[in-house]
């Protein structure tokens, strides 16, 4: 609907800045995945986390990982993005988060946020806490099946009450993975949200990782994605603060219209993560290998390796795989996202040509 | 769900770009009415993604984004040309939802239903959308057809606007145009001039240059826009962080 020339020729500017974030990547975003603990089983989980045993760094730790990040990159621009598991599972969270804040590092966390009340949320104000993305994955019961969990979606909505009444934070979004089996819920759910003073709704699709992968019936099909997407443009051509998430190429026809921005995958170039145990990589979503694993906070300082390392995640997928070579989108798409690339047989999982374009 | 200024601009640039596409607004008269269907300035660098997970982005010194109130816009820095249509020209009763042929049986026909699958949904919206931009060229008379949703004799923007507010159950019935009233409209009309676009210095999704705040030497206050008001609310300064406190988890 929007332009397609000016698409066209913005993706080309795009895609030339991705060529130099190869050799100068930005550090923007890291996120801190501080256990692998959950107190949900989401069957979706990108990290298969759950009631398992989870090495952890302890405070002091963290202490010496981010005074090193703050003298080595600073904090402007920067965003420390706080995930799990669920990170409020670990007792010592606010003692961590109060010195990411003494820092001076702008934060946010994603949660479930079944663990979230008044006062919790009244905690999570002092420790200096942006913004925050709570999952809903559906109606109830479709939300509890999902996440194993009864009672998590009465819990989840009390805890973005109690985010939302603190009217404190810069955003209190909801996000919702979207599978072939919740789709038909969308519009239910936005009457539901609708009502609600959240700032965004962020609407993403199952992709084939973690234990996602035990679930193929949950994969959309190439009707859900259209529907999917449809319904996110609607959204936003109503005004409302719908959005989709970052992954994945779409097309001239859908980018720029049901995000707002193109697509480009930063794992590596402004994204690094570090794991619970303290291992530097890109994305957490990244099927976790040894060979994606670039170093370890507790023997490397954090800057040499984002400097000297990464060059894995800071190349063009597609030059592996014959036929992206020749797809004539390749420019755009360098692949689509790392985290549903298949290392093994060097192809996209997920690939919306002859889906949206 | 909060209306700001950004959804609003978004919401603006559709419409811009889908008038412009039917010649209703050309580049020259979108600059008139200060319309940004395009994104001439784009720069890749500023472009902020939403991780796929993660939390939304921000940066502590840029503004909250202005939430956005129409009763309080006064300038005109947008005219999105989806008015009201024109009078009605055959007698029908808006109440009752669908228009009785002058002649002939009963329409049976649920009105915005113009796939025949029973329901009226995106994929309806879909095909109106497909056909209002192939009635410019193929020379057929579109009033009062299936796809004249409103009825008001011709396929314009007031028929998709229509039929995507019925969707969305803003609308109860898609002949609301007939009885426009502006002031029930939460939604940014042109006559009230609906933001162009917010100020991209000064909202939160610019990567502008940030200054660390440190709650330990902050000194001054903050101003927070708040969210069921204009009014700016200045508040004191931020309570200065206290980590180690009793857990929650004991």
């Amino acid at each position: 609907m929007l332009n397609v020339r000016t698409k066209n020729s913005n993706m080309t500017k795009l895609a030339e800045y991705r060529e130099s974030l190869k050799t100068k990547p930005q550090l923007r975003n890291l996120f801190l995945e501080l256990t692998l603990r959950c107190n949900e089983r989401c069957l979706h989980c990108g990290s298969s986390c759950g009631d398992v045993p989870s090495d952890e760094l302890t405070v002091e730790q963290y202490r010496k990982f981010l005074t090193e990040v703050r003298e080595d990159f600073g904090v402007d621009n920067k965003m420390l993005c706080i995930t799990g598991g669920e990170p409020l599972l670990r007792k010592d969270f606010f003692d961590i988060m109060g010195i990411a804040n003494e820092l001076g590092f702008n934060w946010g966390m994603t949660s479930n946020a079944t663990l979230i009340n008044d006062e919790v949320a009244k905690d999570l104000k002092r420790v200096g806490m942006g913004t925050i993305s709570v999952s809903i994955d559906g109606l109830p019961e479709t939300h509890d099946a999902f996440r194993r969990t009864p009672g998590g979606w009465e819990r989840a909505m009390k805890g973005i009450e109690s985010l939302i009444k603190a009217d404190t934070f810069k955003a209190v979004q909801i996000t919702t993975v979207v599978t072939h089996q919740n789709i038909g819920q969308l519009w239910e759910l936005y009457k539901i949200f609708r009502d609600m003073d959240i700032d965004s709704w962020r609407i993403i699709n199952i992709d084939p990782i973690g234990r996602a992968k035990l679930h193929p019936e949950l994969i959309l099909t190439k009707e859900d994605y259209v529907y999917m997407f449809e319904f996110i443009r609607t959204m936003r051509i109503a005004g409302e603060p719908v959005t989709y998430g970052c992954s994945h190429y779409l097309g001239l026809e859908y980018e720029r219209e049901v995000r707002d921005w193109y697509f480009l995958c930063t794992a590596g170039t402004y994204i690094a993560s570090i794991m619970a145990n303290g291992d530097i990589t890109a994305c957490l979503d990244i099927e976790r290998r040894p060979e994606f694993i670039q170093g370890n906070i507790l023997k490397d300082r954090f800057s040499e390796v984002w400097n000297n390392k990464f060059e894995i995640f800071r190349k063009n997928l597609c030059d592996e795989n014959e036929k992206c070579r020749s797809c004539k989108e390749k420019d755009f798409c360098h692949g689509d996202a790392y985290h549903t690339w298949d290392f093994d047989k060097n192809e996209p999982q997920v690939c919306f040509k002859d889906v949206l374009f | 769900m909060k209306k700001t200024k950004r959804t609003a601009a978004t919401a603006a640039m559709f419409a811009t770009a889908l008038n412009m596409a039917l010649g209703s607004v050309t580049p020259d008269t979108a600059q008139l009415f200060n319309a940004k269907a395009d994104e001439p300035d784009y720069e890749p660098s500023a472009e902020i993604q939403e991780d796929v997970y993660g939390p939304p982005e921000y940066f502590s010194t840029t503004t909250a984004e202005e939430a956005y109130d129409p009763a309080t816009e006064t300038e005109t820095t947008m005219a999105v040309v989806y008015g009201p249509p024109s009078m009605m020209t055959t007698t029908y009763d808006p109440a009752i939802g669908f228009e009785e042929p002058l002649y002939g049986p009963p329409s049976f026909f649920s009105r915005g239903d113009l796939n025949s699958d029973g329901v009226t949904d995106v994929f309806d919206l879909i095909r109106l959308r497909k056909e209002f931009v192939e009635s410019k060229t193929n020379g057929k008379n579109y009033a009062y057809s299936d796809y004249d949703v409103n009825s008001d004799g011709r396929l314009s923007i007031a028929d998709l606007v229509a039929l995507n507010r019925f969707i969305l159950g803003k609308s109860s019935s898609l002949f609301y145009y007939n009885n426009y009233d502006p002031d029930d409209d939460p939604m940014p009309q042109p006559e009230y001039g609906a933001p162009l676009y917010f100020e991209e210095t000064t909202t939160s999704e610019t990567a502008t240059e940030t200054t660390a705040v440190s709650p330990q030497t902050e000194t001054t206050t903050e101003i927070f826009y708040d969210r069921n008001t204009t009014t700016t609310t200045v508040t004191e300064p931020p309570v200065q962080p206290v980590y180690g406190p009793p857990s929650a988890f004991d």
